[in-house]
């Protein structure tokens, strides 16, 4: 099976990544529409965090404004993903097809990285934070935390890899108008 | 850029039309027609040796340097 082109790995990769975009828009919308249903039983409300190696459970927000700066963050944190989707399906698209090096490709690998850094510092800085609040607050300590390495990694990768695709282009653009 | 082709002057002199010319030539329509418009970045020495042995001329009937209007300001 052939890698690019279409009926190729890269065509069915497209596919898949477009049904994992609209389920991601279709999370986003049900979270922006969340705070709006009252929430009935207010003693199983938990807000569940993770960036990298910190996972905490948030129960102990409930009735506190804290509960809304978890929705926020996981909001925008959700949406960055969204966006890092939509722009691995536009990059697929002409792959699919059989183009490998499209003019728009590198802008939206640059645009996809940005979006990974982002959305792992936001998370990081939120899920610190609250976690300090709550240590705070319950036994009077803090907490250090870490920065998703791994994540700003592979942002910097996919900024590295536009500038790639970006010389990828010039030259195929220059061997179509040789003669 | 500053070098300008004059395939299509060179062409009507010899009264070959362009799809004759690419046949001879061995170059797709689409590639001639590239180079005719001025848009082609480069030509292969082959290219140009084809041209010239089809059109019983010399590269520099094809190509020419024009001054920029930028440089004589």
């Amino acid at each position: 099976m052939n890698l690019v082109g279409p009926k190729s790995i890269a065509s069915k990769l497209h596919l898949l990544v477009k049904v994992a975009f609209f389920l991601a828009t279709a999370g986003v919308l049900l979270m922006l529409f969340a705070p709006i249903f009252p929430l009935r039983d207010q003693h199983h409300v938990s807000f569940d965090v993770q960036s990298g190696p910190l996972r905490v459970i948030f129960d102990m927000f409930r009735g506190t404004e804290a509960r809304w700066w978890i929705w926020v963050m996981e909001l925008v944190s959700r949406t960055c993903h969204a966006v890092v989707l939509y722009l691995l399906m536009r990059i697929l698209e002409p792959v699919a097809a059989g183009e490998l090096f499209h003019a728009k490709t590198p802008n939206r690998l640059r645009m996809m990285g940005c979006a990974v850094i982002i959305s792992s510092l936001l998370r990081t800085y939120f899920c610190a934070a609250l976690f300090n609040f709550w240590a705070f607050n319950v036994s009077g300590t803090h907490v250090s935390w870490t920065i998703d390495t791994d994540a700003i990694f592979m942002g910097i990768v996919l900024v590295v890899l536009g500038e790639v695709f970006r010389r990828g282009y010039v030259l195929k653009t220059e061997s179509e108008l040789t003669v | 850029m500053g070098i300008r082709v004059h395939l299509d002057r060179v062409m009507l002199e010899r009264g070959i039309s362009l799809t004759e010319l690419a046949g001879r030539v061995g170059i797709t329509l689409a590639n001639l027609s590239i180079l005719k418009s001025n848009k082609a970045r480069a030509i292969r020495f082959s290219t140009l040796d084809a041209l010239c042995e089809e059109l019983h001329c010399a590269p520099g009937d094809i190509l020419k340097y024009e001054i920029r209007a930028e440089d004589t300001e």
